[in-house]
């Protein structure tokens, strides 16, 4: 079994079926993640491991993220995560949410302190598992560490890698974060992810059909990853 | 910070040769597609299903066939064309014998690839004694000493084990009903996997495993899409479990198997 973490009063890991989330890109301007978000809850509402949303920097503008961020949080009181390059951004958006979002994106020494600052849990990300091991041993707050998966191939290696290691190194023994795309490969990734130890899949777009299929899988291999 | 091993190595699981001899399905030697244990780059087999008598069979799924369905030999090199790497023909029980043997040589022939036939024990007999430039599998409940692969249906590993002892079979622990049992299906192959690979020679046959059900599950508003969808990902959790082969009914799902295949094999 590995290691649980809590983000936005939602448990991460363990025996729980996989973490689902859509993500909400900040170019969309916050009056179209709005739309988006309402959009997000429509197709998932029924279905139950879609219990958070992304809401990724990809314009470099704090006001307009912080912004994004507070727009999506009068609708949605699902789990958030966070997602940018810029630690001042995280820190400001993560003031506005009440339960604290899980925060990702930037590099290890800025995750830890922001995790310091505002108790938020952090995913960290590296394709080095000796790295990212390195991150989880340093870090003063709870993770979920991410791999950084590019393709099915390597969520397999490396998920199982990780895996094998929480056995025996107490650093690994922490939940996994996939992070994909969108559409039929991203379900395909995102479908390795759920049978092979990942517990919290990040996607950037996936239709309701996807959505169906992935969250009826996070079911039927829930306590089968461990 | 430095890291312990962790590959793994594991006993070599049995290779049988299918159709003209010039298809090989098993030899797994590691779990599915680990490159950290050592794996052997070969990707699971795709059969496309034929099926003689349409009368049950969904429309959705015949729709992408082109008509061709209607001729079983026909779709069986419809299939070839597509990439299938086998046929997987259903003989309905009120075929005549001869017949039946007729249309197994026909699509032999004209495909020259592997073929698995699923038809009643008097057909298959049939079949068996009558065809003998390839090696056809051939649903029975025995193994088989004819030159044929046996394909054994097996509720778990244990009755694997006791049927087949160490004749070459293939072992088929059914299909995918429903997605509650999808995950004791994947269990089921993995424990046999897991003792095949511990060096058990009773659980190391090839197995295949049939994913068409989601054809037959549509609920009001799938689309041949999602079933596609369905199917592929069945067929990818079955394949991540240790399939060999795969029995599927879509074009889409079968394309996507054989490229999911070879990522994961990395060919």
């Amino acid at each position: 079994m590995t290691g649980t973490i809590t983000f936005s009063d939602i448990t991460v890991g363990g025996d729980s079926p996989a973490v689902l989330s859509l993500s909400i890109t900040d170019a969309l301007g916050p009056q179209m993640a709005a739309v988006r978000i309402v959009e997000i809850m429509e197709r998932t509402s029924d279905l139950d491991n879609f219990k958070a949303v992304c809401i990724r920097d990809d314009i470099s503008d704090p006001e307009i993220y912080t912004e994004t961020v507070r727009v999506v949080s009068t609708v949605w009181d699902g789990g958030m995560i966070l997602e940018s390059r810029n630690p001042a951004s995280l820190l400001t958006a993560s003031a506005l949410i009440g339960n604290l979002p899980l925060i990702t994106g930037c590099d290890c020494t800025s995750l830890s302190e922001l995790g310091s600052i505002t108790g938020c849990p952090v995913a960290f990300r590296s394709a080095d598992i000796s790295d990212l091991l390195d991150m989880v041993e340093s870090s003063p707050v709870g993770c979920v560490i991410d791999p950084a998966t590019d393709n099915m191939k390597s969520c397999l290696e490396r998920n199982t890698d990780l895996h094998r290691l929480s056995e025996r190194i107490p650093e690994a023994d922490r939940p996994i974060m996939t992070r994909t795309w969108s559409g039929e490969y991203a379900l395909a990734v995102a479908s390795v992810s759920v049978m092979r130890y990942g517990s919290l899949i990040v996607i950037d777009d996936l239709d309701r059909d996807g959505c169906v299929i992935l969250n009826g899988l996070a079911n039927t291999f829930r306590g089968h990853r461990n | 910070m430095r890291l312990p091993k962790t590959s793994r190595t594991a006993s070599e699981l049995k290779e049988l040769r299918l159709g003209k001899g010039d298809y090989a399905a098993g030899g797994a030697r590691s779990l599915p597609f680990l490159d950290l244990d050592g794996a052997r780059r070969r990707r699971p087999l795709v059969f496309g299903e034929v099926i003689d008598d349409l009368s049950s069979y969904p429309g959705l799924a015949a729709e992408m066939f082109s008509g061709r369905q209607t001729d079983p030999a026909e779709w069986a090199v419809m299939w070839k064309e597509i990439g299938a790497d086998g046929v997987c023909l259903r003989i309905a029980d009120n075929n005549d014998v001869q017949s039946a043997v007729s249309l197994v040589r026909t699509v032999c022939d004209r495909t020259r690839l592997p073929v698995t036939v699923d038809a009643s024990a008097d057909i298959i007999e049939a079949v068996a004694s009558e065809i003998k430039d390839s090696i056809l599998m051939l649903l029975s409940d025995h193994v088989r000493d004819d030159g044929h692969i046996a394909v054994i249906g097996c509720r778990d590993a244990d009755m694997a084990s006791s049927v087949c002892g160490e004749h070459d079979a293939v072992v088929s622990f059914g299909h995918v009903t429903e997605a509650a049992e999808l995950g004791d299906l994947v269990g089921r192959i993995e424990e046999y996997r897991a003792r095949g690979l511990s060096g058990d020679r009773t659980c190391s046959n090839p197995v295949i495993i049939d994913v068409t059900y989601a054809w037959d599950a549509l609920d009001e508003g799938w689309d041949a899409r999602r079933a596609s969808m369905l199917e592929a990902t069945e067929a990818l959790a079955v394949m991540l479990a240790g399939a060999d082969m795969l029995i599927v009914r879509g074009p889409g799902a079968a394309d996507m198997a054989r490229v999911y295949g070879e990522e994961l094999a990395d060919l």
